[in-house]
């Protein structure tokens, strides 16, 4: 016979281990006017029509290649760790993407994609997707940096940032051709430490903070 | 709620812009040509002293006198409630 004491009589409010909790160890995923969902299959059409609009083309991974629509399931899954639905808060209606892949758990870092509906192009939406999604990244693993790469005329809508949240990690010159000439290719990070000070200004409350906002 | 001097400090200190005579006519988003970022900013900004900015409003509100207006109307209609 053990010596040891049974479980049976043990005061568990003594116990040295956290209460039990749920949902709320999960990162939110609304902000102030965009929510994330997961992706259904339905969503497939949607995705497909705006990844392959000539006006998003240059912007996002496939880089003007149109997958074959048969093919884009598996396309859009390929390498992807996690990825969303951007939606509407107000009305639930899709206006994007956001996407992480490439993810190298040995190293701590991931690669981040935003396809925003041209139609929300340079309205702050596909920002704060973008976020709401890095705020989620950073909370569910334990990422040191998150990538993103970014044309010449692209880094132009957060410049502000540059060297203060986004970190240029490297340049490849007149390394893209778009529209007649060869543009600069960005590769820019997002280190967890930073992100933990800039995340209250670019998120509201319920987002950065879920316990304290509920109080 | 904040005073006009106190209301411009903050959204000066928050967007870290300098230079600028901060009057009420300073058209901030053309004067210091906000980005996408730092119009985020703003609008967290607003939304954190009680003001939120619905989108259909955003052009109209371009100066500092806009903008405070924004936040007092916002701020007075909370208190009639």
């Amino acid at each position: 016979m053990s010596d040891q004491p049974s479980d049976a009589g043990m005061d568990v409010e003594s116990y040295p281990v956290p209460l039990p909790r749920g949902a709320d160890t999960v990162a939110p995923l609304i902000g102030r006017k965009v929510a994330l969902r997961p992706i259904v299959p339905s969503d497939y059409d949607f995705l497909y029509q705006i990844a392959t609009s000539p006006d998003v083309l240059v912007g996002w991974r496939h880089r003007g290649a149109a997958p074959p629509p048969e093919q884009y399931a598996q396309v859009l899954w390929q390498g992807v760790l996690a990825q969303f639905l951007a939606v509407r808060k107000d009305d639930g209606k899709p206006i994007g993407a956001v996407s992480a892949y490439n993810a190298d758990l040995r190293n701590q870092c991931v690669s981040l994609a935003v396809l925003i509906a041209p139609e929300f192009e340079r309205r702050g939406w596909a920002m704060e997707a973008g976020f709401i999604f890095i705020d989620y990244l950073f909370k569910v693993w334990n990422f040191r940096k998150i990538y993103l790469e970014s044309l010449e005329f692209n880094v132009r809508s957060f410049w502000s940032g540059v060297d203060k949240l986004f970190r240029v990690e490297g340049c490849l010159r007149d390394h893209e051709y778009h529209d007649g000439k060869y543009w600069h290719l960005y590769f820019l990070a997002i280190y967890r430490e930073e992100w933990a000070q800039a995340a209250p200004r670019v998120l509201p409350a319920s987002v950065v903070s879920p316990e304290d906002s509920d109080q | 709620m904040l005073d006009f001097p106190t209301f411009c400090n903050r959204l000066r200190e928050r967007l870290e812009l300098d230079g600028a005579s901060w009057d009420t006519q300073l058209n901030v988003v053309e004067t210091f040509d906000l980005d996408s970022l730092q119009m985020l900013e703003l609008a967290v900004f607003m939304d954190e002293l009680g003001a939120e900015v619905f989108e259909e409003i955003v052009p109209q509100l371009q100066t500092l006198g806009d903008l405070y207006d924004h936040y007092v109307k916002r701020i007075t209609s909370e208190e009639r409630w």
